[in-house]
């Protein structure tokens, strides 16, 4: 079995062929070790640099960067279709569909009693967009504050442009709308700020869920930092 | 003459997933042993092309992973969701297929 000192130092390779998120680190100095503990074995007399030479010569790799590469297009996958599973999660009866009936009357009454409320629709929606996305990105950074480590799965970037492009629709049409019939507009934007809530809400819960995740996989690094 | 390894890439998603299938869970190193010791060194699966395919078919929902303190490090094990068990018989099933037809396409061939 390895030592401590040599694990730590399957660490520092790691990170100097490239892979600096921890997550990856953490899968690769595993199967590095267990390669070199095999060499070992089977070559008592090969040092522990001759057998991760050896180990890592059979990756087919001058670094791990293709691999990293691939984890991240993984990685991405992974978040989306979390985000997209908490965001269908959340499209129960009765709760969103009360909420989202609530919200067509009183857009109606906005639109028709005071259209000067309505057009502060966009703002406050784009500053609610904002506000979850800066409330999310500070969570994840703090997770990197608290471990001094970085993690591929809470690199979550490629959600946003979701919640921008709903917010740009609702700016675009909420713009036009006094042009549109009065119930064509009620419907496309009430829709669309209810998608665009349901995505705020489900962009958070996305953050929090890795964040979870990431303190129940790696317990040590909260432990000892 | 032929690369095996190019013969077996395409097989190598339902391998994965009927060893997992076999076996509950499993970490990256011992599915390449156990492939190894299984194939009798006849295929060896290389790391460049176990753990992109691990990630995607965890990232897809088929694999879920688990971490777990062994020795003095910590490892990933993987296992298959419920998504993944049925994905394996339908893996299986056109894997089957397929050999029986390259098969056939074989014997035709000689005959």
């Amino acid at each position: 079995m390895l030592t401590k000192e040599q694990i730590d130092y399957l660490f520092e390779f790691c990170r100097m062929k490239g892979v600096a998120c921890y997550d990856v680190q953490v899968e690769l100095v595993d199967h590095l070790a267990n390669a070199i503990e095999k060499e070992v074995a089977e070559h008592p007399d090969w040092s522990f640099q001759k057998a991760l030479d050896v180990v890592f010569l059979s990756f087919g790799y001058r670094n791990f960067a293709p691999l990293v590469a691939e984890k991240r297009k993984a990685a991405k996958m992974f978040s989306r279709r979390l985000w997209w599973s908490i965001v269908r999660k959340q499209l129960t009866w009765p709760g969103t569909w009360v909420g989202l009936g609530v919200f067509l009357l009183f857009y109606r009454r906005l639109v028709i009693h005071d259209k000067e409320i309505a057009f502060y629709v966009s703002p406050v929606v784009g500053l609610i967009a904002l506000f979850v996305l800066v409330t999310g990105s500070r969570r994840l950074k703090g997770l990197k504050k608290r471990t001094g480590k970085l993690f591929l799965l809470t690199n979550i970037t490629e959600l946003s442009p979701m919640l921008n492009y709903t917010f740009m629709s609702i700016w675009l049409i909420n713009s036009v709308s006094w042009k549109l019939p009065s119930s064509l507009s009620i419907l496309v934007i009430g829709t669309l700020i209810f998608a665009f809530f349901l995505m705020c809400l489900a962009y958070y819960r996305t953050v929090k869920w890795l964040e979870k995740k990431v303190e129940k996989d790696y317990p040590e690094i909260f432990t000892t930092a | 003459m032929m690369n095996k390894s190019s013969l077996y890439k395409g097989c190598l998603e339902p391998i994965i997933l009927q060893l997992l299938q076999t076996n509950r869970r499993m970490y990256g190193y011992e599915i390449t042993q156990t492939v190894k010791e299984i194939t009798k060194g006849e295929l060896q699966i290389t790391e460049g092309a176990l753990y992109p395919l691990l990630h995607r078919l965890e990232a897809q929902g088929l694999l879920e992973a688990e971490m777990q303190l062994a020795d003095n490090r910590m490892r990933k094990y993987y296992s298959l969701t419920k998504a993944g068990k049925e994905k394996t018989k339908s893996a299986i099933g056109e894997l089957q297929t397929f050999l029986q037809t390259l098969e056939h396409l074989i014997n035709l061939k000689l005959t």
